[in-house]
C-alpha cells in the first residue's frame, strides 16, 4: 500500500483496493499450502503489483484511462437540487445521503450547494455561500502567518536534520534547554520549534 | 512515472526469467524422457537390467534437479514422478507389464512441462 502511495484502505480505489485483496490473498496461500513453492505466490504478487503501477502510472497521463478505470466524481446534489438520476445510478439512498451530512455536522439538506461522491467512495460537501462559516479575509481581520512546527527532538532523541532544515544548531538546542532548566536533551519528549521561533517544549514524565 | 518505468522494467525480468524457466523444464524433461526411453526399450527387448539401469540413471537425473525443481514446481508434482519411478522399478522387479507405468510416467513428465507453458489451458 505504501508503495501505491496510499496510508489507508480508504484511499484505496476499487482496482487499488481489488489487488490489494488479490495480492493478500495470494500471499497467503504458498504460507498455507507447504507443498506450493513459495516463489508461485512471490511472481504473482509482483506481476499483479507491477500491472497495478503501470496502469496507474498510464492513467496518471490519460484522462480517459482514469475515467475508465477509477470512474468520475458525480454530483448527487447540484446547485442545491438533489440529482435523483445520479443517486440511482449510485444506488445512493436518501438516508444515505443524510447520514454522509450529518457526519459532516450539516442537518439542513436546504445549506449545502453541492454534494460530490467521489470516486473512492467519500462524499465531499460544499455549503451554499450563506451557510459557509466566515473566514478571517471575509471579516477583514489580519493573520499571522501560518507556519510549521518542527520537531527537534522527539522522545530523548535529537533530530539533526530537522534542526538543520530550520536554521538551528546544537549549541541553540542547549541554549534553548538551559533556559527550560534541562540538561540533556534525553529528559525532553518533545520539543518542536515554529518559524516565528515559538517553541513547544514537553518534559518526559517520570517513570513509575 | 519512474515506478510505472521500473514495474515495466521488473515485468520484463519476469518474462525473461519465465521462458528459461520454461526452457530449464523442457532440458530436464528431454533429458529425463530419452533416459526413460532407453530404459523401455531395453525392457522391450527383455533386458531387465539394463531397464532398472537406465531407469536409475533417469532417478538419478531427477533426484540432482531435486532443488531446482522444489523451487518451482509444486511438491505434488515432484512426489508423483518420484512414485512412478518407484512403481516401474516394482513392477519390474516382480515381472509384471511395465509399459503403462511407462507410458503414465512419460505423459506426467510431458504434462509438468506443458502447465509450466502459457497456454490458456494453462493459465485458466
Amino acid at each position: 500500500m505504501r508503495l501505491m502511495g496510499k496510508r489507508q484502505l480508504g484511499q484505496l480505489e476499487p482496482s487499488e483496493l481489488v489487488v490489494s485483496v488479490l495480492i493478500a490473498d495470494l500471499g497467503a496461500h504458498p504460507l498455507q499450502d507447504i507443498g506450493m513453492p513459495m516463489i508461485y505466490g512471490i511472481v504473482s504478487i509482483v506481476t499483479i503489483f507491477c500491472l497495478e503501477l503501470i496502469l496507474s502510472g498510464l492513467a496518471l497521463r490519460s484522462v480517459r484511462l482514469r475515467g475508465f478505470l477509477w470512474g468520475k466524481p458525480c454530483f448527487l446534489i447540484e446547485k442545491g437540487h438533489i440529482n435523483q438520476q445520479e443517486m440511482r445510478r449510485n444506488r445512493f439512498t436518501i438516508d444515505e445521503l443524510t447520514e454522509e451530512l450529518r457526519r459532516q455536522s450539516v442537518l439542513d439538506i436546504q445549506s449545502v450547494a453541492y454534494a460530490v461522491l467521489e470516486t473512492d467512495g467519500t462524499l465531499n460537501v460544499i455549503l451554499r455561500p450563506e451557510n459557509q462559516p466566515v473566514t478571517a479575509a471575509q471579516m477583514n481581520i489580519q493573520m499571522e502567518t501560518a507556519s510549521y512546527p518542527v520537531i527537534l527532538i522527539d522522545d530523548g532523541r535529537i533530530l539533526s536534520d530537522n534542526l538543520r532544515k530550520c536554521g538551528r544548531n546544537q549549541r541553540w538546542l542547549e541554549k534553548t534547554l538551559r533556559e527550560h532548566s534541562i540538561s540533556k536533551a534525553s529528559e525532553v519528549f518533545l520539543l518542536t520549534v515554529r518559524e516565528n521561533g515559538s517553541i513547544y517544549l514537553a518534559r518526559k514524565e517520570n517513570k513509575r | 512515472m519512474k515506478r510505472a518505468l521500473a514495474a515495466a522494467v521488473i515485468l520484463l525480468i519476469l518474462t525473461v526469467g519465465s521462458s528459461l524457466h520454461i526452457r530449464k523444464m523442457n532440458q530436464i524433461s528431454d533429458s529425463l524422457t530419452a533416459e526413460i526411453l532407453r530404459s523401455l526399450d531395453a525392457y522391450q527387448e527383455e533386458n531387465r537390467p539394463l531397464a532398472v539401469e537406465k531407469l536409475y540413471s533417469a532417478m538419478r537425473f531427477w533426484h540432482e534437479a531435486d532443488m531446482y525443481t522444489h523451487i518451482f514446481l509444486s511438491h505434488e508434482d515432484i512426489q508423483r514422478i518420484n512414485d512412478e519411478f518407484y512403481d516401474i522399478l516394482l513392477i519390474l522387479s516382480d515381472g509384471s507389464d511395465a509399459e503403462h507405468a511407462y507410458q503414465r510416467l512419460l505423459e506426467n513428465l510431458t504434462q509438468i512441462c506443458l502447465d509450466e507453458q502459457p497456454r490458456l489451458e494453462s493459465i485458466l
